[in-house]
């Protein structure tokens, strides 16, 4: 079985070695290209062909949400990946609203990104802690969590996953806390992805979560 | 037309009929017999001026009426026998005559006629020097000049002192003339005042109405308070009479453009027959016009009602009061007219006493009402109209603050944002990048010193954990979640893993991001030294509300000796005296089960900062 191709658009050339060291570094995929500019990038996605786009949000030339969007649009199977040193609640739903599969830190563990890809291969989601916490911010209207957040569109399930992801659990680890597999409890972190990306009103909490008044 | 306004129609026409009668009924100036005075009802007409040729006649006296613009001259002689001698100034009253006349008494003239000038409604007080009189019988004699048209007439006579028949003269001029010239006074003036404000307020037709009727009625006031002829006798027949037909026509138009309504077919046939009656009075015979104006006045009694009508059908437009106030002023003023019109008809029985020219007082004060209403009213309205727009510039104000309020918050936010970005991008663009090629150097380069590289490697941790605390500063479980995804692999390389129990937000004392950063900095260095010298494979985090422990199941130390060496003692000073500096309890424990740090947040201290 062929390795599956990445494509890492990233201007920092240390972190660009460090995110192809990663990917190299995992069986199964495979770094096909790498550009330093969002231009050079979105050439690059149509001629590699990859399966999965590793791509930073602030690039010279333009924003990484552009090629994340190119992705979701592209006539082939490809997955957008955001790697950033920004996690903020704009940024986050810009990228997801854009088509991304997942939002990585680049504070985080780069070393872990191989594994980030393959569970996004499998179908999964990945989420990091600080993300799953501004979801929760956001689309828990107030402080307080209600019981069934209708608002939000999350269900009480869905809300309780995102409060043990943003507390550091592992998969594994909620699926025992709540009796269901880690596979389900990926289903459901990709059903929220789903949800930010088609909810109608979630234009609104981007445009509000951008000028700052959420 | 619905039965309501037929209802309508009707109670305003019986009403105005009750009214009239009741005018007739109450017979206002009746002549009576006055105590100490002569009280003449009876003489002789005669057919010349010497008196050859005479007969009686009993007063009222009203001659034929003949379709002649001539003058008609009457002679009349009444016996006046005294039973004393005459004492003092004596006087002959007439309270009603028509139009001129000549007083002799015992032959001397004691009062030449005034013509043109028409006394038709005006009483005479003649005096009489008591040398012209005597006892015993005294001769009364005079001579009537009127207009053949309107059928002079002559009421009753007194003969008696000056003094007793003053009293009763004034009265009688004050309700007749005198009305009448006050009236002429007070419309010359309000029609004056309303043509000019229609002149600054061209829009408005109801001043220009209003403003012309004045003016009507000022032309047929002059007949009732001068008895001042303008013109030939037709010219001036038609033109006070009709000015008071037209005086209807145009308050008429007033009520209309007031309420609001379209010109009414009353008022155009109004116009159509004042038009025809001008046309006919000014080419018919002169004799027919006094006959051809009274025409016109009846008719004019139907637009009167109309007035009423228009009123009456619009009183939903009008406040009550105000409909109230208008109603009772009009209806008088129709029931005067038609009044006016049946003493210019008929002579018997005889009323004595003019009252249409207090028709125009009543009326103005009905219009005049309204327009003060109407002022009063739009002055309420202006008020409320100001309160209102007053209370919106507030509201609009107090949103306009809110707005620019939430405006600076936003900026200040992004600007707070925008900073953070750019100091988060130099921390790790800048110092992470040169920590990781210091390092990579290091390593690639087997320069050797352990030290070296784990010094490296914990400031590119502590970095790390500035740039996640950076992004989370309100919650220290977050941070707590990101430490574990940082520090995974590294426990992996070292064959150790976690047992991961955050079952809470913990509750720092001070809350705050600084100090979530350096409970987060503990943990951190608590967790490396379980890496570094624990020699154990699992590490358990715990945290709750109340306290974080990180636990190993390692071999445990001496504290004693370990302090003494001066290992692992300076971390673990650094340690105590971070957490002393955040209000939060340390404990140490170590056996062979393995090492236990204990953050314990006392719940008391927090409460009371809060």
């Amino acid at each position: 079985m062929t390795d599956q191709t990445v494509l890492i658009i990233e201007d920092r050339p240390d972190i660009a070695a460090r995110l192809t060291e990663a990917v190299n570094a995992t069986d199964g995929i495979t770094v096909a290209g790498q550009a330093g500019t969002l231009d050079q990038g979105i050439n690059l996605l149509y001629d590699c062909r990859p399966r999965v786009v590793l791509v930073d949000i602030g690039l010279p030339d333009g924003s990484g949400i552009d090629a994340v969007k190119a992705s979701a649009a592209a006539d082939w199977e490809v997955d957008a990946l955001v790697v950033s040193i920004f996690g903020d609640e704009a940024r986050v739903f810009e990228a997801l609203q854009a088509g991304a599969k997942g939002y990585i830190l680049k504070s985080g563990a780069l070393r872990q990104i191989g594994d980030d890809i393959l569970a996004v291969l499998e179908g999964g989601s990945p989420i990091s802690p600080s993300i799953a916490r501004h979801l929760l911010s956001v689309l828990s209207t107030g402080a307080a969590p209600k019981p069934e957040a209708s608002d939000s569109g999350l269900t009480d399930r869905e809300t309780e996953i995102l409060r043990a992801v943003a507390r550091g659990y592992k998969r594994h680890e909620i699926g025992t806390q709540l009796g269901i597999s880690a596979g389900t409890v990926g289903n459901h972190i990709t059903n929220i992805y789903r949800k930010l990306k088609v909810g109608s009103n979630m234009e609104a909490v981007v445009q509000a979560t951008k000028i700052g008044v959420l | 037309m619905t039965a309501q306004a037929w209802r309508g129609g009707i109670v305003l026409l019986v009403s105005v009929a009750v009214l009239t009668w009741g005018v007739y009924a109450l017979n206002f100036g009746r002549i009576v017999p006055i105590d100490g005075a002569q009280m003449f009802t009876s003489g002789q007409l005669c057919a010349q001026p010497e008196c050859r040729d005479a007969r009686p006649v009993d007063l009222p006296y009203f001659a034929p009426r003949a379709f002649d613009d001539a003058l008609e001259t009457l002679h009349f002689r009444f016996e006046a026998p005294l039973e004393a001698p005459p004492d003092g100034l004596y006087a002959v009253y007439l309270p009603k005559y028509s139009d001129n006349l000549d007083l002799f008494v015992n032959g001397a003239l004691v009062r030449a006629n005034t013509l043109p000038l028409r006394k038709w409604n005006t009483p005479l007080l003649v005096p009489v020097p008591a040398r012209l009189l005597q006892e015993g019988p005294n001769r009364i004699a005079l001579t009537l000049y009127g207009p053949k048209a309107e059928a002079p007439d002559l009421q009753a006579l007194f003969l008696g002192p000056h003094s007793v028949l003053k009293p009763h003269y004034d009265t009688r001029w004050f309700w007749g003339p005198g009305l009448a010239r006050f009236a002429f006074g007070l419309m010359l003036l309000l029609s004056g005042v309303l043509l000019l404000i229609w002149q600054s307020r061209r829009a408005e037709r109801g001043y220009l109405w209003l403003g012309l009727s004045c003016l009507a009625a000022v032309i047929f006031l002059i007949h009732y308070a001068f008895g001042q002829a303008l013109g030939s006798y037709r010219i001036w027949t038609m033109t006070w009479a009709l000015s008071a037909s037209f005086y209807v026509l145009l308050v008429l138009k007033f009520i209309s453009s007031f309420l609001g309504q379209p010109p009414s077919l009353a008022e155009r046939v109004h116009f159509f027959v004042l038009v025809a009656g001008v046309v006919v009075i000014l080419l018919g015979p002169p004799g027919y016009s006094f006959a051809l104006v009274a025409s016109v006045n009846v008719l004019t009694v139907f637009p009167a009602v109309a007035v009423l009508g228009v009123l009456w059908r619009n009183r939903s437009a009008l406040s009550p009061f105000d409909f109230t106030v208008l109603a009772l002023c009009l209806a008088p003023s129709v029931a005067l007219g038609c009044f006016e019109v049946w003493m210019m008809g008929f002579n018997t029985p005889s009323r004595s006493m003019h009252l249409f020219h207090i028709m125009p007082i009543i009326m103005s004060f009905a219009c005049l009402w309204l327009i003060v209403s109407q002022l009063i009213a739009s002055m309420g309205g202006l008020e409320r109209l100001t309160a209102a727009q007053s209370e919106i510039i507030a509201a609009k104000s107090r949103e306009l603050e809110d707005s620019f309020a939430r405006l600076a918050e936003v900026e200040k936010r992004q600007a707070i944002s925008q900073e953070r970005d750019r100091i988060m991008l130099d921390l790790h663009d800048g110092i992470g990048g040169h920590l990781v090629s210091t390092l990579a150097y290091i390593k690639a380069n087997d320069l050797g010193d352990a030290r070296l590289e784990r010094a490296l490697e914990e400031a590119l941790r502590d970095l790390a954990l500035m740039l996640d605390s950076m992004e989370n500063t309100d919650s220290l479980a977050t941070l707590l979640g990101m430490l574990r995804t940082r520090l995974e692999g590294l426990l992996e390389e070292h064959g150790l893993e976690f047992d991961w129990q955050i079952h809470g937000e913990p509750e720092v004392p001070v809350p705050g991001p600084s100090q979530n950063l350096h409970v987060a900095r503990i943990v951190q260095e608590a967790i490396t030294n379980v890496i570094k010298h624990a020699k154990a494979d699992t590490i358990t985090v715990y945290a709750d509300e109340a306290r974080i422990e990180i636990a190993d199941n390692g071999r445990g130390f001496d504290q004693v000796v370990q302090a003494a060496s001066g290992q692992i003692g300076h971390g673990l000073l650094g340690m105590k005296r971070r957490a002393q500096a955040l209000g939060v309890d340390l404990t140490l424990r170590s056996d062979a089960d393995g090492t236990r740090v204990r953050l314990d947040f006392p719940q008391e201290v927090r409460r009371a900062a809060e």
